[in-house]
């Protein structure tokens, strides 16, 4: 995916790890969650049942992301993510053939082989670790693997960024969509 | 299994039906998690639910396991006395017998021991912060007060392909039940398209093992009748040469086979029959039991809802159609273990970026401590 506009990022980056006016080096942080979490609290992604138990997530545009991730550049993330679960639950030649080893040789070929599904899940951690590195990490989002959550929801944790305060204790935090209840 | 850990067990009560509103648990103050000292835990060893686990959480199976070691007991005194009393004699007439028979065997057990010791797709438990937030989004609570008079909703509404679908509350797991879930009340956790729980295998029957049970039933009512079949023609064929008394003393494991096949053959096809029309109806055993999408059990919805639900209020809102609800349940890659038992509890999560330095300054935290102080810098780095 291309990088995001230059407005998402303080200052344009350069190859050799300066920006432009050379004022701002990289350097590597360790974030702890937790911290994030009780200050800035984390957006859920809920997990979209109209066409059935496939793993799929809301595609709409979560609120918190407003003037800071362009709607098109969240729209390219969430499809992709729903496109890879996708293709792991998809019914191929590839994972019959996994399937039927598997039965003819009482489930030893499962210790040794990664199945279709891991090997996406592989994929998209891969995907998810390359978006948070070039997109939200620089606008203070990290999106969490959802294997994490028990595919139940898309976790999105507030990484605590410049300029900006810990959200108010009793604001109410925003969902990709109200809940309903009943 | 060798050196089964026993996990500790919560609420061993299930959550009551009764009650339409759940009151809030009293335990959900945000408290900064604390790393313990020494070597990390691993995830099986905290987990919550009635299970054993074995291989350092690679083997799940429930607590309770008398059925289990009836059933492993039924089936290896049988294929044993077949194969030491009517295997030998039926080789001679054809080597084929005996081998048809040895791979059916070799099926069944494999099958069995996957059904048995595979995580059927429990859900792992919630976490404080994640019900602070859930409450937060349903616009319930204020900040982290805790009031225990605040009630959280039993169910969530979801529509799936025009069908309106309840997801319950479980109040000992702490989260809403995603469609086909269920509470075990005897493994104590959420599985994710709960079937049932076969006290026969010692395991509840999920999302992630049904397979490995169905293919189990299914061998294993065909191999009942093939025992059952070979140890008949073995009798028959010594009584056309000695009395009957005679043959009984000769091959008493063969009696013995015919026996056990006999009274098991009735409820081992009924079994395989009964989970054969589930598979291609696409409905799981608890929701058959409960009768969810039959007429009787659904009254029409209101008019309001003719829209969203036109024309059959009983269709099963996850039936795509016999042969693709076969295929999918039989042919899917494996769905991967949500519980990751073999992971490591991570008390502190921490994530690493790379940003420019102005990026992330330091902030007062709660206490008035400065952010900066829990998060380490390390030096400067060029790509």
């Amino acid at each position: 995916m291309a990088q995001p506009p230059g407005a998402m990022v303080s200052q344009p980056q350069m190859r050799n790890g300066t920006s432009s006016d050379t004022k701002s080096p990289f350097e590597t942080q360790i974030i702890i969650l937790n911290q994030c979490r009780k200050l800035n609290g984390q957006i859920f992604i809920q997990r979209d049942y109209t066409q059935g138990l496939d793993v799929q997530f809301e595609v709409e545009y979560p609120s918190r992301f407003t003037e800071k991730v362009p709607r098109d550049v969240w729209e390219n993330t969430i499809v992709r993510i729903n496109r890879i679960f996708a293709d792991a639950e998809a019914i191929t030649p590839q994972t019959i053939f996994e399937t039927l080893l598997g039965c003819f040789t009482c489930y030893a070929s499962y210790l040794v082989t990664k199945s279709t599904y891991r090997r996406k899940l592989d994929e998209l951690q891969e995907f998810l670790d390359r978006e948070n590195r070039e997109i939200y990490h620089n606008v203070g989002f990290h999106i969490r693997n959802p294997m994490e959550r028990g595919l139940r929801v898309l976790e999105i944790a507030m990484l605590i960024r410049q300029g900006e305060t810990p959200r108010d204790e009793v604001e109410i935090q925003e969902s990709s969509r109200p809940i309903r209840t009943i | 299994m060798s050196s089964p850990v026993t996990s500790p067990s919560t609420s061993s009560a299930s959550p009551s039906d009764s009650a339409e509103i759940v009151p809030r648990a009293q335990e959900y103050h945000y408290s900064e998690p604390h790393q313990p000292p020494g070597p990390k835990q691993k995830k099986y060893k905290t987990h919550a639910g009635r299970n054993r686990f074995g291989c350092g959480g690679r083997l799940v199976c429930s607590r309770s396991h008398g059925a289990f070691v009836v059933t492993v007991f039924l089936m290896i005194a049988t294929l044993t006395l077949y194969f030491v009393f009517d295997a030998p004699f039926l080789w001679d007439y054809s080597p084929a017998i005996p081998i048809v028979a040895a791979v059916f065997s070799i099926t069944v057990i494999s099958n069995f021991v996957a059904t048995s010791f595979t995580d059927p797709g429990i859900l792992p438990r919630v976490e404080n912060i994640e019900i602070i937030e859930m409450d937060r989004q349903m616009g319930m609570t204020n900040g982290h007060t805790n009031d225990p008079n605040v009630q959280r909703p039993r169910f969530r509404d979801v529509i799936i392909n025009g069908e309106h679908v309840k997801m319950k509350y479980c109040t000992t797991c702490r989260l809403y039940r995603p469609p086909r879930c269920s509470h075990c009340a005897i493994c104590d956790n959420c599985v994710l398209m709960f079937d049932h729980h076969c006290p026969w295998v010692g395991n509840c029957i999920g999302l992630r093992n049904y397979t490995y049970f169905y293919r189990f039933v299914f061998c294993l009512s065909i191999l009942v009748i093939y025992l059952f079949a070979c140890a008949v023609t073995h009798m028959s064929l010594l009584a056309q040469q000695m009395p009957f008394g005679e043959v009984m003393r000769k091959t008493p494991g063969s009696v013995v086979v015919i026996v056990v096949c006999f009274l098991t053959t009735w409820s081992i096809i009924g079994l395989a029959c009964f989970h054969t029309y589930l598979l291609c109806a696409d409905l799981t055993t608890n929701e058959d039991l409960k009768g969810l999408y039959r007429k009787k059990h659904r009254p029409t919805p209101p008019s309001s809802n003719a829209s969203v639900n036109p024309g059959n209020p009983t269709k099963n809102p996850f039936y795509t159609g016999c042969l693709k609800s076969f295929a999918g349940r039989l042919f899917k890659s494996r769905f991967p273990s949500v519980l990751d038992a073999t992971g490591f509890v991570d008390h502190q999560p921490t994530i690493e970026i790379r940003v420019p330095i102005e990026h992330f300054t330091e902030k007062s935290g709660t206490n008035g401590e400065k952010s900066s102080d829990n998060t380490k810098k390390q030096p400067t780095e060029n790509v």
